[in-house]
């Protein structure tokens, strides 16, 4: 549809339809990257108040791995 | 008393063997007093004479792999030492696609369900109901086995006779684990929010609803996630503050709901309190994963989260006893599991052997060593009663006597 | 069979009026033989019905009793009927025979299968494939060897390396065959085998699969079909039908036969344990379905306004007046509500996203395979792994949801929504996962509608100066209307079915909390499993059949009458 249109306008719209795109996909892909990285993490790093990617970058030094939102 | 036992059982079996390999001849005198098991054997449809195998099924609900693979462990282990008569097979029952006991009770209903289940307690009366398990009282007699052995509490309710409405000469099974609530202290947290050590309240005996409030509060005014006090959202923590507060669910004989007592409404205004005052994890969350993230003072649970506990939990952790509410008492409740045998089985004899060697001090010392069921004390008990049983192997209070 | 056809002159008082096919000597003596093999095969039914009656030396519980005795009553009146059509010479008796010997065929295989134990030698087998893996692989790759020679041999039929490839794969396969025999020791299979050989039930197994075999390929034959008269279509009706049996077979007895067996279920009140059986005629139904209505004096009035046995299912305040809702069955009641709700929120977030996204998948866009992609994922992604991982983000306190909506400042922390725990959103994120996991299946669904629109249709439209939002809207839905239909209906039929998420999400039980995620097809299976009540959860089964079969019907109607009506707006 808009594959033959030129201008700036045409670059706006399709950059705001990419955009719309990668926000759905990263939608749909959370999920997954959250089940993978839980699948990388120790079992102490599971449960976590900071939901995290891979590792936690805090030292293992309770309780503040423990109380981040505190910190914060 | 336990080698006796052993003897006792060993000499059964081999009676048994004897009886499925020879015909009915040579086991003449050992049988007379077998009469309904000698009928039940396999020896009865077949002429066995190369030695037909018994195979028993058995099952529990393990909560992990490791847990499935200790149960495989000791079947294979006591399948060693009962010989060629008997062959077990153990499967770990699921609770992935559907509850375990439903789907217990589907194979039940098709004749595929294993010989000997582990089923929780508070599923005995139902199975029993619906005639889906074995009386074993009959097969005990002839055995001499003695059900005192074990905790009054739970025998209670595995020789209920229906009929008579009290116990009687019924055994539905025998019990593998008992349990209680306690209440998991993050003790970094409660220190840091400069509560007073609930372990010391409880020492002093001012440990009650009170002193929970305080602690709970303190705790929580550490703001963010923290929050003083976390339980599952299920009967047996709803029914602690009803029970505490000196109410119950059902009246004595179990005829009537009372959760509308005083008492009970009393109870369950204290547990209201407490999540409309924003001290604990919203209601209904699990209470598990904030605990082991280290955000709550306080979680109430039983003592299978014990091992949970000791793999994930970050922080220095101990238990206490459950606040006395004002009826005057901790209101605990007392959890239990028992191994059953299934009314259809093929070999009610050799099945109750194996309930009997499951529930043996030996194999239950074994079973915590191999590190199942850790948070579970072994169900038999030498003398006294059932005490507030204290989950953490740190102080290595689990009353594991063989007697 | 005799293809040889002389006029036979032994059955010509069957075949008196008939002069126009002449019989084959053989084909006339086979079929004497075949109307014998129906008048066994109807004496045999009758030993059957008997034994089945009696319970022969087990007491059959009732259920295969009667479906025995169903079985060999219909058996013999086949049998008869066959046989005497044979005799009559009838039009009709070869579709009959053929079918009645092609299900005995077919029983009988089974049974000489399952009596030479080769249903455990299957497990068997895989085992022995286990154990003998490695020469498995080396077989395969003699095997191999040989097509590749033989590729390359079509080339250059003369070229002496590929040759030597297929001798040497020949030999590998060969030499690994006897490694896999030995390792995979078929010893114990042989020696069943021998030994079922010997029983004589076995042999007649086999017998029997041989005769009833024989005798359907004896009514297949084309002498058969024109000493009967086949007609070309009954011929062409049979063929297709032989070509439709395996899946016809499997659909009647897996599918068929339980779906209306449920029907006779419901009509029961009938344990799942099988201990309790009580003809109970349409009470389930009604149960189900019972609801009353009261009128109070004053607002949150309780069951004391209902009647009997009826439980509160809403208060409702209509202009000053307070009217009490109960219902026999609160919780189906709930369930059917809850249903209502999700599918009126859920399809439409599974259908329109995946509308628009698919108008511009389709575009030329470069990258655009890639986002097909991705968006397919979680349609092939197990439902119940998914479940979890969306409980854990939705977890109050350790959940990514509200982790992010705290970052975002829409929240605060340690005051995050519980999504699954409060009874008014968790129904919403049983939604969100809903359409999170179906719209990209929809999306390619849309895909594939977009292939069949015209390009004059766009080329049209542009030159007319229409927008992106006008050809969108005046082209591709309604070009697209039957695609959505098809996507609305699946998508509502399996909303209406909803059952795993909440099963894996709920809390802190399935259906929680409070009832605000009950769904049909979870009371079902709760009646059915926990409460231990087969028959009342049939008649709930059928319920629902019949909702989702109104809804789709009316889906249906709506769909012709637009079509008759001009449908593109």
């Amino acid at each position: 549809m808009s594959v033959r249109r030129k201008g700036p306008r045409a670059t706006i719209v399709r950059v705001f339809t990419y955009l719309s795109l990668v926000s759905v996909a990263v939608v749909v892909i959370f999920p997954f990257v959250v089940a993978f990285a839980t699948s990388q993490k120790p079992p102490t790093w599971s449960c976590s108040v900071e939901p995290l990617f891979l590792k936690n970058p805090k030292p293992l030094t309770p309780p503040s791995c423990c109380s981040p939102m505190t910190s914060m | 008393m336990q080698r006796i036992r052993k003897i006792a059982s060993a000499t059964v079996a081999l009676s048994l063997v004897a009886a499925a390999c020879g015909g009915s001849d040579d086991a003449a005198d050992e049988s007379a007093t077998t009469d309904a098991p000698a009928a039940d054997a396999p020896a009865a449809d077949e002429p066995a004479a190369s030695g037909e195998k018994v195979t028993i099924r058995w099952r529990t609900r393990p909560d992990n792999d490791a847990e499935a693979e200790v149960y495989g462990t000791i079947s294979d282990s006591i399948d060693a030492e009962n010989g060629d008569a008997v062959s077990l097979t153990y499967e770990p029952g699921t609770t992935d696609g559907a509850n375990y006991q439903d789907q217990l009770i589907t194979e039940i209903a098709n004749g595929t369900a294993p010989d000997v289940f582990w089923i929780p307690g508070t599923d005995i009366a139902r199975f029993q109901s619906a005639g889906l398990i074995l009386d074993l009282a009959p097969i005990a007699a002839e055995d001499g086995f003695d059900t005192g052995e074990f905790y009054p509490e739970p025998m209670y309710h595995l020789t209920f006779d229906p009929d008579a409405g009290a116990p009687g000469d019924k055994l539905w099974g025998l019990p593998r684990d008992v349990s209680t609530f306690a209440m998991y202290l993050n003790n970094d947290l409660i220190a840091e929010a400069g509560a007073d050590d609930p372990r010391a309240l409880a020492e002093a005996g001012e440990w009650d609803w009170a002193a929970f409030a305080e602690v709970a509060t303190a705790v929580s005014a550490l703001g963010g996630e923290n929050k003083g006090f976390a339980m599952d959202a299920w009967w047996g923590p709803i029914g602690y503050f009803i029970q505490a507060a000196g109410g119950s669910f059902l009246n004595e004989d179990g005829t009537e709901c009372t959760v509308d007592s005083p008492e009970a409404i009393a109870g369950l205004t204290q547990m209201k309190a407490v999540y409309d005052g924003g001290l604990a994890v919203a209601y209904g969350e699990s209470g598990e994963a904030p605990w082991k993230a280290g955000t709550v003072g306080m979680f109430m649970n039983g003592r299978w989260a014990t091992p949970g506990a000791r793999a994930d939990a970050n922080f220095n952790w101990d238990v206490v006893q459950l606040p006395t509410g004002p009826g005057g008492t901790q209101g605990n409740w007392l959890f239990w599991g028992a191994y059953v045998v299934n009314a259809n089985t093929e070999s009610p004899s050799e099945a109750f052997d194996l309930v009997q060697s499951l529930t043996t001090a030996d194999t239950q010392a074994s079973i915590s060593e191999l590190g199942a069921n850790f948070g579970q004390a072994p169900e038999r008990r030498c003398s006294r009663g059932l005490p507030w049983l204290h989950p953490a192997g740190k102080r290595a209070s689990v009353p594991q006597r063989s007697c | 069979m005799s293809d040889t056809i002389t006029t036979d002159t032994a059955d010509s008082a069957d075949a008196e009026a008939e002069p126009r096919n002449a019989l084959g000597t053989g084909l006339g003596r086979q079929l004497k033989l075949l109307s014998l093999w129906h008048l066994v095969g109807a004496a045999v039914s009758v030993v059957g019905i008997l034994l089945a009656r009696r319970g022969g030396d087990i007491e059959l519980p009732w259920m295969p009793r009667y479906a025995l005795q169903g079985f060999f009553s219909f058996a013999f009146v086949a049998h008869m009927a066959s046989a005497y059509g044979i005799g009559a010479r009838a039009r009709w008796v070869r579709p009959l025979s053929l079918a009645v010997n092609y299900l005995l065929t077919l029983v009988a295989a089974a049974a000489t299968l399952h009596l030479f134990n080769a249903f455990r030698a299957l497990g068997d087998l895989g085992e022995g494939l286990y154990k003998a893996f490695i020469p498995f692989g080396v077989i395969c790759v003699g095997l191999l060897w040989v097509l590749l020679s033989g590729q390359m041999l079509t080339n250059r039929p003369t070229a002496v390396g590929p040759q030597r490839l297929r001798t040497a794969g020949w030999s590998v396969a060969g030499l690994a065959s006897v490694w896999f025999v030995l390792k995979a020791d078929p010893s114990g299979l042989i020696l069943s085998i021998g030994d079922s050989l010997t029983r004589p039930l076995a042999l007649g197994a086999i017998a029997l699969t041989v005769g009833a075999a024989l005798a359907t390929r004896l009514m297949w034959s084309r002498a058969a079909a024109k000493h009967f008269g086949s007609t070309r279509a009954t011929d062409e009706a049979l063929s297709g039908l032989a070509f439709l049996s395996p899946n016809l077979l499997g659909f009647l007895i897996f599918f068929a036969f339980p779906l209306l067996f449920s029907l006779w279920v419901s009509f029961f009140d009938w344990d799942t344990t099988n201990t309790t059986r009580d003809f109970i005629g349409l009470e389930n139904y009604i149960r189900a379905l019972s609801i009353d209505f009261a009128h109070s004096s004053q607002s949150n009035s309780g069951t004391e306004v209902l009647k009997g046995g009826y439980q509160v299912l809403a208060n409702l305040d209509w202009f000053g007046q307070h009217w009490v809702i109960g219902a026999r069955d609160v919780e189906f009641w709930l369930s059917l509500k809850n249903i209502m709700v999700f599918l009126l929120l859920a399809v439409p977030l599974a259908v329109l996203p995946a509308l628009v996204l698919s108008s511009v998948l389709a575009s030329k866009l470069p990258g655009m395979k890639i986002f097909r992609t991705i968006y397919f994922i979680p349609s092939v992604a197990g439902v119940i792994g998914v479940a979890i991982v969306w409980g854990q983000m939705f977890d109050a306190t350790i959940g990514w949801i509200n982790y992010l909506l705290d970052l975002l400042g829409v929240s605060e922390a340690g005051q995050g929504q519980g999504w699954l725990t409060q009874p008014d959103t968790a129904l919403l994120a049983m939604v969100i996962v809903f359409a999170w996991m179906s719209f990209g299946f929809n999306t390619v669904l849309y895909l594939a509608g977009h292939q069949a629109i015209p390009k004059e249709l766009y080329e049209a439209a542009e030159i007319d100066g229409a927008n992106t939002w006008q050809i969108f809207r005046r082209i591709t839905v309604p070009q697209l209307r039957n695609t959505t239909f098809y996507v609305v209906i699946t998508t509502s039929i399996l909303a209406l079915q909803l059952f795993d998420i909440v099963w894996i999400l709920a809390r802190p039980i399935a259906g929680g909390p409070n009832f605000a995620t009950q769904t049909p097809v979870l009371t079902l299976y709760q009646e059915a499993f926990t409460n231990n009540r087969q028959g009342y959860a049939s008649s709930l089964a059928w319920v629902l059949f019949i909702i989702i079969f109104s809804f789709t019907s009316f889906q249906f109607r709506r769909q012709r009458d637009e079509a008759t009506s001009g449908g593109v707006s």
